[in-house]
Parts: C-alpha cells; sequence; structure tokens
C-alpha cells in the first residue's frame, strides 16, 4: 500500500509563514508522498514561493505539485517553478514522476488543467479566436495528462491536476461558473488511460468526494474544503493488505 | 437588478486581483456583507480593507471566517 497526502490552494505568501510547517513536518508519520493540487502561492510571485519553499523545508518524503491559475497571475511561473524545484518540489506540466516506496511504486502525472465546463453546458472550439484559443488550452492540458498516465508502468496512479475533472467534487460552487472550476476532458483522459485516484483543487467551495463517469476516485483537497492541513488516502494492495 | 449589484462586481474584481478569491460579496438591505474563507485574521482585515475601497461608499459588513488549519483526519482507505 502507499499513503498520498494530499492539498490544495494553500495561497502562500509570507503573511501565512509559518502557518503550515509544524503539520507538515510531520507528515511523513502518516504518508509517503506529498502532493499539493496548485495555487501554491496567493498573487504568483516567485517571492511567495521561496516561503512556500521554506514552509516545505521539514517534508521528509517526496513532493510533487501542480501550478494553479494563481500561479500564472504575474507571469513568472517558471521562476515559481525553480524555486520550488530549489527546495526538493517536482512540478509537474504534462509529465509524470516515479516514486518507491518499500518496493512498491507509485506513479502521480500531473497537469494544471483548466476550464471549459462539463457535458451538455461546456465551451466547444467554435467561433471567436478567443474562444478556440479557450477550449485548444484545456484540450491540450487533458491531451498531456493522458500522454503522462499512459507512460506510467507503476503499481498505482495518480492524475494531479488543479482544475477539477468532474462536477461531483463542485458541489456547493454556483452552477454559473463550473465552466472555470473544470473539464470533462479531464476526466475523459483520466478513464482513457485508467488511474487509481485523482486529485485536484480550486474548488474552495466545492466537495472534498466525487467520481468520473469511468470509476476511479476523485477528492477535492482545496485546504477551505478539507479544513485541514493535508488529506492522506491510503491506497491498498490489490492483495488486499490494508492500510 | 440594482446600482448596488455593479458594486458586488466591482468588489469581486478588487479581491481577484489581490489573489483573494475566496470571498462571496452581496448586497443586503443596503450595506456590502462579505462572508466565506480566510487563512488568518490579518487577511480577513484586508479583504475589508480592499472592499471598501470598492464598494461606492457602502457601509461594509465582514462576516470572513479564519480558517483554522487542524492536522489531518484519520486515512481514507480506497481499494
Ligand atoms: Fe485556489
Ligand atoms: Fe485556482
Amino acid at each position: 500500500m502507499i499513503r498520498v497526502a494530499a492539498v490544495g490552494d494553500v495561497h502562500f505568501a509570507a503573511d501565512v509563514a509559518g502557518s503550515l510547517r509544524p503539520q507538515l513536518a510531520l507528515v511523513h508519520e502518516e504518508a509517503d508522498v506529498l502532493l499539493l493540487a496548485g495555487d501554491l502561492t496567493r498573487l504568483g510571485r516567485p517571492e511567495e514561493a521561496e516561503v512556500l519553499a521554506q514552509e516545505l523545508a521539514d517534508v521528509q518524503v517526496p513532493i510533487i505539485a501542480v501550478l494553479g491559475n494563481h500561479d500564472l497571475h504575474a507571469n513568472r511561473d517558471k521562476e515559481i517553478v525553480d524555486v520550488l524545484a530549489a527546495g526538493g518540489v517536482r512540478v509537474l506540466e504534462g509529465e509524470a514522476v516515479r516514486v518507491d516506496v518499500d518496493g512498491y511504486s507509485l506513479g502521480v502525472a500531473g497537469v494544471k488543467g483548466f476550464g471549459v465546463g462539463f457535458p451538455g453546458a461546456s465551451a466547444s472550439d467554435f467561433g471567436e479566436p478567443e474562444m478556440k484559443a479557450f477550449v485548444a488550452t484545456a484540450r491540450h492540458a487533458a491531451d498531456r495528462l493522458r500522454a503522462a498516465l499512459e507512460a506510467l508502468d507503476t503499481d498505482r496512479t495518480v492524475a494531479l491536476t488543479h482544475y477539477s475533472p468532474v462536477e461531483g467534487t463542485l458541489q456547493g460552487e454556483r452552477l454559473e461558473i463550473w465552466p472555470f472550476l473544470g473539464s470533462y476532458l479531464l476526466a475523459e483522459a483520466i478513464d482513457a488511460a485508467g488511474a487509481d485516484l485523482a486529485v485536484h483543487g480550486h474548488a474552495h467551495r466545492g466537495t472534498e468526494k466525487g467520481m468520473t463517469p469511468g470509476g476511479v476516485h476523485v477528492r477535492n483537497v482545496a485546504q477551505a474544503v478539507i479544513r485541514s492541513a493535508y488529506r492522506v488516502y491510503c491506497l491498498t494492495d490489490r492483495d488486499g493488505t490494508t492500510c | 437588478m440594482t446600482p448596488d449589484d455593479y458594486v458586488v462586481g466591482h468588489v469581486g474584481d478588487a479581491l481577484a486581483h489581490a489573489g483573494m478569491s475566496d470571498v462571496n460579496a452581496e448586497v443586503v438591505a443596503g450595506r456590502l456583507v462579505l462572508t466565506g474563507h480566510v487563512a488568518t485574521p490579518a487577511r480577513r482585515d484586508e479583504v475589508t480593507t480592499i472592499a471598501s475601497e470598492a464598494a461606492g461608499g457602502l457601509a461594509v459588513v465582514n462576516e470572513l471566517t479564519v480558517l483554522p488549519c487542524p492536522p489531518p483526519a484519520a486515512a481514507e482507505e480506497l481499494a
């Protein structure tokens, strides 16, 4: 089995420095890996990422992240990735990473993702170039997630995104903004490639638990949803060994 | 819609630009009421300042909750 700790939307900056550090320092007692589901910073500034990197300094398990929309606000996302990488955080955008724990392997495929909405109420690539670009961005993200998942050959796999792949975890958010909170294209990619768990953030007023149409567990770990430093999901062995 | 509804739009934009997207704003009985969650008391006060500047003279009622950050609950097992 492998234990996955996850949290999203920490929206870090100097004014909240120290708020997570005591809890994160103990994450190895409960989990084998820590996933960060985007919106790592408040305004997308590298100095905010620097504060987060310091906050994560005591974490003794591999840290894998995707960026969120806040992290792109200042157009300095590459610097943010570098700052976090220097702090030992692997930031994924259309890539996958493998973690080995006691002879057991976990693959994490990550992409920020984007909106467009859900079947019957989604944007289509029709009309203005801006609308086509919107949908193309979402489609590209989903394609990259699928390719990253398919490249994995591990005992268990997790899809890590910022935007939601399903509507279930958006319950509580105003219906009008769902097309800006997630994309069914992500779920379609996850179902096509297969995964054991999909973790996302972004929907602060949403719900923790959902499922893709293909039956993959989805968990919204936005900090405002889980109301704790992080959540732990234990992927049990296929032979029935429990956590 | 009343002109006050435009205030809600403007306050929403101002808060978004400050990276405070977790705040819900609505006009109730002529006052701008803010609800939602923030991480710290200082961010709660900051929201009042930002919203007041964009509120077009409406009184601001800050009903935001500061979210505690307790240790995680027991792990969820997924087969
Ligand atoms: Fe967020
Ligand atoms: Fe977000």
